[in-house]
């Protein structure tokens, strides 16, 4: 019959305590465990305090357990990934625990009661239920007797209880907990044994374990007998460990994805009005969207809505609000302000009179057109009554989109880069006059100071497009050369060094972990962790070393720099 | 406009003189290599508790910085020395 085994390793104490206690009641449960070799409970293992638990394990444990042995137990799970914890549930053989998952700092508490916590009746050894196998001796001494599920001895006499192959636990420590009610007392008797491991420790309680079995003895003491003797009985053991999962064998899940931080901020939207009026005439409508709903503390915002007018108006007006859904105290913030066309062409542009109102092309429509290679065109307000070729683009002025780009107000040719419509400064509907690009002679206006500021501006101002084209010329003929090509790779081979400056730190004083291999030899795989840090010697040490050492690094490399610097000057240090 | 189109002449120039240094295709064993020492400084950080790793990285940028500037300084010295007419050298 195989024992019972709940395989454990000892680990650093920084990482969650484990504890195997092991209960055994008298004679009852040892009596269940007779030599039959050892078994390891697979899946049950000790993990160095990061890893995942998978719930099937248990099963994997408990199918290992001899046929007719029960074995009931309470899981228990707390830290889980997710923050959910499992609540206590049974768990019969081979059954599982759904849902299970263990994070970092998980932990389960495995309990379980061996048996059905019966005395074993002496003068026969059989478990009376429970199902657990017979197996095992009781023998008493002197002066106790047995009948029964009572044990019944005398004042100092001692019950001398022998259980062959025994429970292993390992080389985690143990507990043995025996427990049971003392007749004609209401206190419950126990006593706890520990520590108890694998290889067995030098004593468990007044009695010492031997190779092969477990003894243990025990002495009602500091309670009074009758002369009947004290009966020991309704006795219960239960083993109490903490698992963790050490990996071996199963492949752990994957952490679920967090869950998404909780938007912060009232959750607001942007609610746009447009006026749009019939380019044939007639009474103007207004057309509302609203954007998706967001909040203050997302990191985008969605984008203010257009609202796009039907088909033969144009918009004539524009007003946009950031308007607060559930917090009816806050007063929607305006953020495009409404605006009409004026009546009269602004001073710097008279041609565009034809298209403000009451002018001959009145309402205009802001189109801008694409000339393919073929020389096809395809105008740009198909979505919104006037095109907006970068969104993107700071209002205050606007990307050159090229030459094969062509805008149009009505009937008026504008400046590409004045093809947006503005929202501050600017009626809707109309160019952007204001755009720094008005080179191509649309900026051109009768106010004499504009005469000079604009040609020089012109003349010496460069686009950012053409530096970034020009940049990009040189970038691509160098990177083909051999020296871009090694630069490249020296590159890549010195940013890893580089980025060591914003090294935060380790995460963990264990350190790299090595595993070794489950070899046949071996029960499970050992990982181990040579440069832990977590020993408060260590630690000690090393927060006086590392302060010193990085002094000396830093005072080191800024001599070296500063000398390589220097020879850039044809300075020596030290020279004569 | 002035500006632009002296932008362009350069870039053209110097676009001309890069394209005529010779062209290589970097070895595999080069990108093996790049790759390798990236693998070993990441190892190294997980003994980022032993080693100084933030100070050897800070010096080690500090270094490099120092030597980028003193080479573009000696370069420059020897450019302008050519424009002198070979009346001074920073060789």
């Amino acid at each position: 019959m195989q024992s019972l085994v709940l395989a454990g390793r000892e680990g650093s104490p920084s990482f969650v305590r484990r504890s195997a206690r092991l209960g055994v009641l008298g004679a009852v449960f040892l009596g269940v465990f007779s030599g039959q070799g050892t078994a390891y409970a697979s899946g049950i293992d000790v993990y160095p305090g990061s890893g995942k638990w998978v719930a099937n394990t248990v099963a994997d444990a408990f199918a290992e357990l001899p046929t007719g042995m029960s074995v009931t137990g309470v899981v228990e799970g707390t830290a889980l990934v997710g923050g959910a914890a499992v609540a206590a549930a049974p768990v019969a053989t081979a059954a599982s625990v759904a849902g299970a998952v263990l994070g970092t700092a998980g932990a389960l508490n495995l309990l379980w009661h061996i048996g059905s916590g019966l005395c074993i009746d002496c003068s026969a050894p059989v478990i009376a239920a429970g199902g657990v196998n017979p197996g095992g001796s009781c023998s008493a001494n002197s002066g106790v007797t047995c009948s029964g599920n009572v044990f019944t001895f005398g004042n100092g006499k001692t019950l001398t209880v022998t259980m062959s192959g025994g429970v292993k636990v390992g080389s985690t420590s143990g507990t043995i907990y025996v427990q049971g009610d003392i007749n004609g007392s209401t206190v419950a008797w126990s006593r706890v044994y520990a520590p108890y491991g694998e290889n067995p420790p030098p004593s468990c309680g007044s009695g010492t374990f031997t190779s092969g079995s477990k003894l243990c003895t025990f002495q009602v003491a500091g309670h009074a007998v009758t002369t009947a003797g004290v009966q020991f009985q309704n006795v219960d053991g239960y083993v109490l460990g903490y698992y963790y999962f050490l990996g071996s064998g199963a492949t752990a899940p994957a952490d679920p994805a967090p869950a998404p931080a909780a938007p912060t901020g009232a959750a607001v939207q942007i609610n746009s009005t447009a006026t749009c009026t019939p380019t044939a005439g007639g009474a103007a409508t207004t057309v509302t969207s609203s954007s998706a709903t967001f909040h203050a503390g997302d990191a985008s915002y969605p984008p203010v809505p257009s609202g796009v007018c039907p088909s033969g108006s144009v918009r004539t007006g524009f007003s946009s609000v950031v308007h607060a859904l559930t917090d009816t105290t806050v007063p929607d913030t305006i953020i495009v302000k409404p605006m009409t066309l004026p009546t009269t062409a602004p001073t710097a542009h008279p041609e565009w009179a034809p298209c403000y109102a009451g002018g001959a092309a009145y309402p205009c429509r802001l189109v801008l057109t694409h000339t393919a290679s073929d020389g096809s065109t395809r105008p740009y307000d198909s979505a919104v009554d006037y095109p907006i070729f970068d969104p993107a683009t700071d209002p205050t002025g606007m990307k050159d989109p090229g030459p094969d780009w062509s805008c149009k107000w009505g009937p008026l040719a504008v400046a590409t880069t004045e093809c947006r419509p503005v929202y501050t400064d600017v009626p809707v509907g109309r160019p952007n006059p204001n755009s720094q690009d008005n080179c191509d002679g649309s900026g051109f206006s009768f106010n004499p100071v504009s005469w000079v500021v604009v040609p020089l501006k012109c003349l010496f101002i460069p686009r950012q497009s053409v530096v970034q084209a020009a940049s990009a010329t040189v970038t691509t003929a160098w990177n083909g050369t051999a020296l871009g090509t090694v630069s490249t790779a020296v590159s890549g081979a010195v940013a890893p060094v580089v980025a060591l400056k914003d090294n935060t730190g380790p995460t963990s004083c264990d350190g790299p972990a090595f595993v070794i291999p489950q070899l046949p030899t071996m029960p499970h795989s050992v990982t181990l962790h040579p440069f832990s840090t977590c020993n408060s010697l260590t630690a000690y040490v090393l927060g006086i070393y590392l302060p010193i050492a990085s002094a000396a690094i830093y005072l080191g490399g800024f001599f070296a720099g500063t000398r390589t610097l220097l020879k850039g000057f044809d300075v020596e240090q030290g020279a004569a | 406009m002035i500006t632009e189109a002296i932008i362009n002449v350069f870039a053209a120039v110097v676009a001309f003189l890069v394209g005529l240094l010779p062209s290589w295709t970097a070895p595999d064993w080069l990108g093996a290599a790049v790759s390798t020492m990236a693998s070993a400084i990441g190892d190294i950080t997980m003994l980022s508790g032993w080693v100084p790793v933030k100070a050897v990285g800070t010096a080690v940028a500090f270094m490099l910085a120092c030597s980028g500037i003193g080479m573009a300084v000696k370069v420059a010295r020897m450019v302008l020395s050519l424009s002198t007419g070979g009346g001074g050298s920073a060789g």
